[in-house]
């Protein structure tokens, strides 16, 4: 288990994350949610160890070192793949350092989406890169997989193929962190939602408590977020004069 | 050669294209050899100080001494110490790559050997400037034994060694 206590990062006088407390077990698929600047990737750069912070994070009781490093993968819409290596390169580079690296998974998902093996990342597009980054993350063979906003710049179909894919491949060891603003396509398939608000944690719900409470998610996330509905209505009436 | 390329591929950033590096590096490299070998002229002059022409004969000029070694090398071996120190510039180049088109140094920071990064920036520069800075100082000892060898024993300048020493210091 991820557990997070007390974590707190700040920036200059901003503070991206406040008091942060966290348990994120095996086998989940979890949503997080928030506005940009919320913090979302600020916690997970925190959880791997690019940032210092303050509070303590420990993967099975123990801090994150080079020692348990290789059971957390990341896929950022920022790319973390070499860009002047082909696919090819990839896996032969991820084989030497992660010694759980799946090459079965690998050369499965790249089949699946079709992707050049020969060809340098540089070239690949958009949509692409993404994919390879996402696959890159879960051949890793990590427990924890940190998922932030891969799928942005992806078509509706291409990200449908990667849910039903993800929901197709993962362990039951796996656990997927998988921070987006796609609320509704994603809320089919994860099993609890975290929504993050001005660095702090603001809302913590698993699906089966949303379903007891005969509610959904977008609705929940509403609700956390005291969004009024009739703030377009009103702002569009304010600025042409017209009632609404 | 093939293989060679491989092996070199494991010292550089992953997918890093280190041709073009070395390429520029070599340019460099012989210019300062071609630069290092007008220092003959130089010497060439500096002996002919030594003797005036008398009658069509050429004689000692009594108490004339030769110009010092390291003086007269040094600003001909200034290339490769600008090479080396070139080379030692690839540094910032190879940490760069991990923040170009992409953030391959989330990757390099998530290893669980965390030398990786360092050592793929470090390992080819650090071998070429000591490199460079190797055949420059073969290159020297070599001048070094032309000097005095064409340098009459008496037109010779005590503690040459010790002179060029602290020239390069």
């Amino acid at each position: 288990m991820i557990e997070l206590k007390q974590v707190c990062k700040s920036y200059g006088h901003k503070r991206a994350v406040k008091n942060v407390d966290l348990k994120l077990p095996q086998g989940e698929i979890i949503g997080l949610f928030g506005e940009n600047g919320a913090g979302k990737t600020t916690l997970m750069k925190a959880i791997l160890g690019f940032i210092r912070y303050e509070g303590t994070i420990t993967l099975d009781g123990a801090p994150i070192t080079t020692k348990n490093i290789a059971r957390i993968s990341f896929a950022t819409s920022e790319h973390s793949f070499f860009p002047d290596l082909t696919a090819r390169g990839h896996a032969e580079f991820y084989r030497e350092h992660f010694p759980r690296f799946s090459e079965k998974r690998f050369y499965g998902l790249i089949e699946f989406f079709d992707l050049p093996m020969g060809k340098p990342l540089r070239g690949f597009s958009t949509g692409q890169k993404n994919q390879f980054e996402v696959i890159l993350a879960l051949s890793q063979g990590a427990d924890y997989i940190l998922m932030d906003e891969p799928f942005a710049g992806n078509d509706v179909f291409n990200r449908e193929d990667f849910y039903k894919v993800l929901l197709g491949i993962l362990e039951p060891h796996e656990t997927v962190l998988l921070s987006t603003h796609l609320i509704e396509e994603v809320s089919g398939f994860i099993g609890r939602a975290i929504l993050i608000r001005e660095g702090s944690i603001v809302g913590d719900v698993t699906m089966e408590e949303l379903e007891e409470q005969g509610t959904d998610l977008m609705t929940y996330i509403k609700n956390t977020y005291h969004y009024r509905p009739d703030r377009v209505s009103k702002a569009l009436q304010d600025m042409t004069g017209e009632e609404g | 050669m093939k293989k060679k390329r491989l092996k070199i591929s494991r010292l550089v950033p992953p997918g890093f294209d280190y041709g073009p590096e070395l390429k520029a590096l070599c340019w460099i490299v012989g210019g300062a050899l071609v630069l290092s070998l007008f220092w003959f002229t130089d010497l060439r002059e500096a002996r002919r100080a030594l003797f005036d022409r008398y009658l069509g004969v050429l004689r000692p000029i009594p108490g004339a001494v030769m110009r010092d070694f390291g003086k007269m090398v040094w600003p001909y071996m200034s290339g490769f110490a600008v090479a080396a120190l070139w080379a030692l510039s690839f540094v910032g180049v190879h940490y760069q790559y991990h923040h170009r088109v992409s953030k391959s140094i989330y990757t390099m920071k998530r290893l669980p050997n965390r030398l990786e990064l360092h050592l793929r920036c470090w390992t080819l520069p650090l071998s070429c400037f000591a490199a460079i800075l190797l055949a420059g100082f073969l290159l020297l000892l070599i001048y070094y034994a032309v000097y005095l060898l064409v340098t009459p024993a008496e037109n010779l300048a005590p503690d040459q060694w010790k002179k060029l020493w602290s020239v390069i210091l």
